[in-house]
C-alpha cells in the first residue's frame, strides 16, 4: 500500500525551501527518520517521516519551495516493517547520490568501496570512560576494552579500573604457581616440620628478571685471577687519607672496568630489540650490585670513565648508603651498560654472575687471598683476586671475552695506570 | 660541551608548553626560539593579534547594526596606528608573561636557530655565534608558515596572514584567496575596517571542513557584506599593474578578470622542517615536509619528539600545546599518550563558526548511523534579544551508542560554546545527559541542551509534533 508524505503545518511559516534531501527512491526509512530539511526565513528544520516504509518516489529536490500540504514523498509498506534488517544498511554501499537531490557540488563519492581501511575506531564506540580514567588506565597498562563499567550506562570509573587490576593480579598468582618456579611439587611437610617466609618485593622482582636473563642470554663465564698485591699496597697507603675515606676495592675495579670498557666498546653495548643491530653506548655508566635487607639492588654510576677512584669511592659509598636506607630512585638504577658484583666481603672463589639484560656482560670479583705464585723460577706469595666475567655469547665471542679479562687484570696489576684522583 | 636533559626547538604554544611542563617535571630544559619573543606564530602573528582585530571588527559591525534599534553612534573613525599599538601592547604583555614564566622555571631560553648535528647534539646559532649542546631528548616544535602560491607576483600588495595582521593599510578592494577559517577571519577584519572584500575558494563551499548547512548558516549573514564569495573558482593568473593586481578567475561556467588593490593569500600552511639538520639526527620527514610522530609524539628516533603544526594537520595551537605537554611527560618517563578523541575548530568570523568531532559528511562516509538535533537560534530568547538569530546549534549522536559524536555551532560565542560539546564527547555523554543538565536561561549555551532535546523529542521551544519523546 502506498502512502504519501506531505509537508505538515509549519506554524507561522508559510513557505520554506528544501535545502537537503536525505532519501531516494528504493530506500527504506523508519518512522521519524528525517526525509528532507526545510529552511524558512526563521529556521531550518528536518521533516521526519511520519511512518516507516520503502521510498517509492521523492517529489521534491533541493531548491524547491514548499508549503503546507506539498507532496514530499510516496512510501510503500515493507513486508516486515517492524523487524529491522541489520545487514542491509551496512552491506549496501553508500547510496549513490541522486544527481538532483544531492547538491551537485558535493565531492563525488565513489559508491563502490565501503570506507573501511583507515578508520581505526568509531568515535561513539570507544570505551565509555572520561579522559582522567583513560589516563589512569594507561598508566597501569589496562586495556579499557576489557573493563566493564559500573557507572551509569556502563561508564568506566576509576574504581572499575582498580578492581580490574586487582582481579588480574589475584588471577596471575595462580598461573605463576602453575608455572612452578620451584620445580616439581614436593610436600616437604611430609618429611618434617616446615614454615613459609614471604619473599620481599625486590626478591620477587629480581627473581623474575634473573630467570628471564638466564634463559634469554647464552652465558659464558671467563675466569681469571688478577695479582693485586701492588694495588692492595697503594690502597693501604691511601686509605683514610683525605679524599680516600671511603676507598674500597670496588672503586678501584670500577675505575679499571671503565678504562677497559673504553677499549672494548662491544662489551658496553646491547642487542637491538629485533636482534639485528648492536646498540653501542658512547658513554660509560656502570652499575654495582649492592646488598640490602630487602634484597639485591644495582645503583648506577654515571660517566665512570671520567671519574677518579677517589670520586668513584665517594659516589659508591653514597649510593650504597641510599640503597641500604631504601632511598634509591628508579633513575638511580637506570642507564647502566655494564655491571660489577663484588662478593669479596664474604669469601669464596670464582662464580658465574648472571647478565643484567640488555647489558651483555657482568663482572664478578671475589675475595683476594694470598697464594704461592711462580714468577719466573721463584715462588712468591702474591695477593690474587678471582675475576669472573659472564658475557652474552651472542654479542661477545670467546676471544674478546678473554681479552677483556686479561686487559682488566693487567690494569689491576699496574695500579699506577689507574686514575686515583687527588685527596 | 654543555649537556641538557631536553632541548625544545621552537617557542610557540606547543614548544613552550613542552619546555615548561618538562621543567616542572624536574628536567633541565633549553628552549631554542629564533625570535626574541616567545609565543610563536599564535601569539605574535596569529591567533592572538587576529582576535584583537576581530573584536574591533565586531564593535564596528555592532555599532552600525544597532542604529535601527535605537542606539545611534556616529560612523566610526579608525585610527590604525592606535589600533595597531593596542594589538602590539596585548601581544607584548603576553610574550613578557611567557618570558617571566620561563625564567621562574629556570628554562634556558636561547634566541637563535637550532640544527641537529647528530641524534644527541644540537648546534645553536645565535648572535654570539655557534654553540653545540648535548641533549638527552629533544622536541621539535618548529610550527608552520603560510603557503605561498607561485602564481602570485612578488609584490608588496600580495599579503599573507602575517603581513595582513601588520595592518599597514586598509586596501579599498581586497581579494581573499582561500575561503577557509583563516581567509574568512581576515576577510571579516578587513570588511569591518572598510575594505570591499571578495573571497575566492577552489572548493565548492567555504569552510570546507564543516558541513554544508553550517557554511550556509554562516553565509546567510555575510552574503551582501562581501562583494562576492566565489566558490568552485580557481585563480588562474595574477599580474601586478600600477593600478592594482589584475586577477584572472576560472569558475565552473565562466572566466573573468578583476582588479584588486591587494590580494591576501590564505590557502593553508606548510610545516617548518627544513634546515633543521633532521638528516643528521636520522629523523624521517614525511609527506609535504611534515614530521610523522606516534601516539607519544615520538618520531622514528624515539628520543626525539615532534609536536604541533610541524607534524601536520590540523594545525591548531590547542593541539600543539596538548601535544607539547604530552611529549614532555613522555620524555620525563611518564606513561602518557595521545588520548584525546577530538580537537575543536573555531572560525572567529561573524558569526563565529565552531565544530568538533564528526561532521555529517564524515559520519556518512564512515557509514555511521546518527541522529541529528538542530536547534535554530531563531527560537532562542537570548539570540532574539541580541538580534543574532542567524545562529544554529547542531549535535550528532551515534544511533547505536547514543553518544555525542559531533557538534557544530554557528553564532556569536560559538567558539566558547563548542567547549561543552568537546567535553561531552570526551566523557561519552548522550543526548539525555546534556538535556538533563540544567543550563542557565537565557543563554546561548542553552541551545546545546535544546538540540539534545530535539533528539530526545522533549524540546518545548520548538514544535516537532505530538507523541514524541515518550
Amino acid at each position: 500500500m502506498s502512502r504519501e508524505v506531505q509537508v505538515p503545518d509549519m506554524g507561522d511559516v508559510e513557505e520554506a525551501e528544501v535545502i537537503e534531501v536525505f532519501v531516494q527512491a528504493g530506500q527504506s526509512v523508519s518512522a521519524n527518520e528525517p526525509l528532507i530539511t526545510l529552511e524558512s526565513d526563521k529556521a531550518a528544520m528536518d521533516l521526519p517521516s511520519p511512518f516507516g516504509g520503502m521510498v517509492e518516489a521523492v517529489h521534491v529536490k533541493v531548491g524547491d519551495m514548499v508549503s503546507e500540504g506539498s507532496l514530499v514523498a510516496t512510501l510503500t509498506d515493507r513486508p516486515e516493517d517492524s523487524a529491522p534488517k541489520p545487514e542491509e544498511p551496512e552491506a549496501e554501499s553508500p547510496p549513490s547520490p541522486d544527481p538532483v537531490a544531492e547538491a551537485p557540488s558535493e565531492p563525488a563519492v565513489s559508491p563502490a568501496p565501503p570506507p573501511v581501511a583507515p578508520e581505526p575506531r568509531r568515535l561513539g564506540a570507544l570505551p565509555h570512560a572520561g579522559p582522567a580514567v583513560r589516563r589512569f588506565a594507561r598508566e597501569l597498562g589496562v586495556d579499557l576494552e576489557q573493563v566493564s563499567g559500573s557507572g551509569r550506562k556502563g561508564r568506566i570509573t576509576r574504581e572499575d579500573v582498580q578492581l580490574y587490576v586487582k582481579a588480574i593480579l589475584t588471577r596471575q598468582q595462580e598461573p605463576v604457581a602453575a608455572a612452578r618456579p620451584s620445580g616439581p611439587p614436593v610436600d616437604a611437610e611430609r618429611f618434617g616440620p616446615t614454615r613459609t617466609e614471604p619473599l620481599t618485593r625486590i626478591q620477587r622482582r629480581s627473581g623474575t628478571n634473573l630467570q628471564r636473563n638466564w634463559q634469554l642470554a647464552p652465558h659464558v663465564s671467563q675466569h681469571h685471577k688478577a695479582d693485586i698485591t701492588e694495588l692492595d699496597r697503594c690502597q693501604r697507603e691511601l686509605r683514610g687519607q683525605k679524599g680516600f675515606e671511603s676507598l674500597t676495592v670496588t672503586a678501584c675495579v670500577l675505575q679499571a672496568c671503565a678504562q677497559v670498557l673504553g677499549q672494548f666498546p662491544r662489551v658496553n653495548a646491547s642487542l637491538s630489540e629485533d636482534g639485528r643491530e648492536l646498540v653501542v653506548r658512547e658513554y660509560i655508566h656502570i652499575g654495582f650490585a649492592a646488598n640490602t635487607d630487602e634484597g639485591l639492588v644495582v645503583p648506577v654510576i654515571r660517566d665512570a670513565d671520567q671519574k677518579s677512584i677517589s670520586v668513584l669511592a665517594g659516589e659508591i659509598a653514597a649510593l650504597a648508603e641510599r640503597a641500604r636506607t631504601q632511598q634509591l630512585t628508579a633513575e638511580d638504577m637506570q642507564g647502566g651498560g655494564f655491571t660489577l658484583s663484588n662478593l669479596g666481603g664474604i669469601g669464596g672463589g670464582h662464580f658465574t654472575p648472571v647478565i643484567n639484560l640488555p647489558q651483555v656482560a657482568v663482572l664478578g670479583i671475589s675475595r683476594a687471598v694470598r697464594e704461592p705464585v711462580c714468577i719466573e723460577d721463584r715462588v712468591e706469595s702474591r695477593l690474587m683476586m678471582p675475576l669472573s666475567l659472564s658475557y652474552d655469547h651472542r654479542v661477545i665471542d670467546g676471544v674478546e671475552g678473554a681479552q677483556f679479562v686479561m686487559a682488566l687484570a693487567s690494569l689491576l696489576e699496574n695500579p699506577d695506570q689507574l686514575d686515583w684522583g687527588e685527596g | 660541551m654543555k649537556t641538557i636533559d631536553l632541548v625544545v626547538i621552537g617557542g610557540g604554544p606547543g614548544g613552550y608548553s613542552a619546555a615548561f611542563r618538562a621543567s616542572d617535571l624536574g628536567m633541565k630544559v633549553m628552549l631554542v626560539e629564533r625570535f626574541s619573543r616567545l609565543g610563536g606564530v599564535c601569539l605574535n602573528v596569529g591567533c592572538i593579534p587576529s582576535k584583537t582585530l576581530l573584536h574591533a571588527a565586531g564593535l564596528i559591525e555592532d555599532a552600525a547594526e544597532w542604529r535601527d534599534r535605537g542606539v545611534v553612534f556616529d560612523p566610526p573613525k579608525i585610527d590604525l596606528d592606535a589600533l595597531r599599538a593596542w594589538k602590539e601592547q596585548g601581544v607584548s604583555q603576553l610574550a613578557d608573561g611567557l618570558g617571566a614564566l620561563a625564567k621562574r622555571r629556570e628554562v634556558e631560553v636561547v634566541t637563535g636557530r637550532g640544527e641537529f648535528v647528530s641524534a644527541h647534539t644540537l648546534a645553536v646559532e645565535t648572535e654570539e655565534g655557534r654553540e653545540e649542546v648535548r641533549f638527552g631528548q629533544a622536541v621539535i616544535a618548529t610550527g608552520s608558515r603560510p603557503i605561498k602560491l607561485g602564481l602570485f607576483p612578488d609584490d608588496a600588495r600580495i599579503l599573507d596572514s602575517t603581513s595582513a595582521l601588520d595592518l599597514a593599510e586598509i586596501p579599498e578592494r581586497l581579494l581573499v584567496v582561500g575561503g577557509g577559517v583563516l581567509g574568512l577571519e581576515l576577510a571579516t577584519v578587513f570588511r569591518a575596517l572598510g575594505s570591499q572584500v571578495t573571497v575566492v575558494e577552489a572548493l565548492d563551499q567555504v569552510m570546507g571542513e564543516a558541513d554544508k548547512d553550517v557554511a550556509r548558516a554562516y553565509l546567510k549573514r555575510n552574503t551582501g557584506r562581501f562583494v562576492a564569495v566565489h566558490t568552485g573558482t580557481q585563480v588562474q593568473n595574477a599580474e601586478a599593474k600600477d593600478d592594482g593586481i589584475a586577477v584572472q578567475f576560472e569558475g565552473a561556467d565562466r572566466q573573468w578578470e578583476e582588479s584588486f588593490d591587494s590580494v591576501l593569500v590564505a590557502v593553508g600552511r606548510a610545516a617548518n622542517s627544513e634546515s633543521l639538520g633532521l638528516e643528521n639526527a636520522g629523523v624521517a620527514v614525511g609527506e609535504s615536509g611534515t614530521i610523522p610522530a606516534n601516539h607519544q609524539q615520538r618520531t622514528n628516533i624515539p628520543h626525539i619528539f615532534a609536536i604541533g603544526d610541524v607534524t601536520g594537520a590540523p594545525m591548531l595551537a590547542h593541539r600543539a600545546s596538548y601535544q607539547g605537554r604530552l611529549a614532555a611527560e613522555v620524555a620525563a618517563g611518564m606513561k602518557s599518550a595521545y588520548e584525546a578523541r577530538v580537537i575543536p575548530s573555531v572560525a572567529y568570523t561573524d558569526p563565529e563558526v565552531a565544530w568538533v568531532g564528526l561532521t555529517e559528511r564524515e559520519a556518512k562516509a564512515q557509514g555511521i548511523a546518527y541522529e541529528r538535533g538542530t536547534f535554530p537560534w531563531a527560537a532562542s530568547g537570548r539570540a532574539v534579544g541580541t538580534a543574532r538569530v542567524e545562529g544554529m546549534t547542531k549535535l550528532l549522536f551515534d544511533s547505536e551508542t547514543k553518544r555525542l559524536i559531533g557538534a557544530a555551532v554557528v553564532g556569536v560565542h560559538a567558539g566558547e560554546l563548542i567547549a561543552e560539546a568537546a567535553l561531552a564527547i570526551e566523557t561519552g555523554c548522550e543526548a539525555e545527559d546534556i538535556a538533563g543538565t540544567i543550563h542557565p536561561h537565557p543563554t546561548f549555551s542553552e541551545t546545546l541542551a535544546q538540540a539534545s532535546e530535539v533528539v530526545e523529542g522533549t524540546v518545548t521551544e520548538l514544535f516537532l509534533g505530538r507523541g514524541r519523546g515518550q
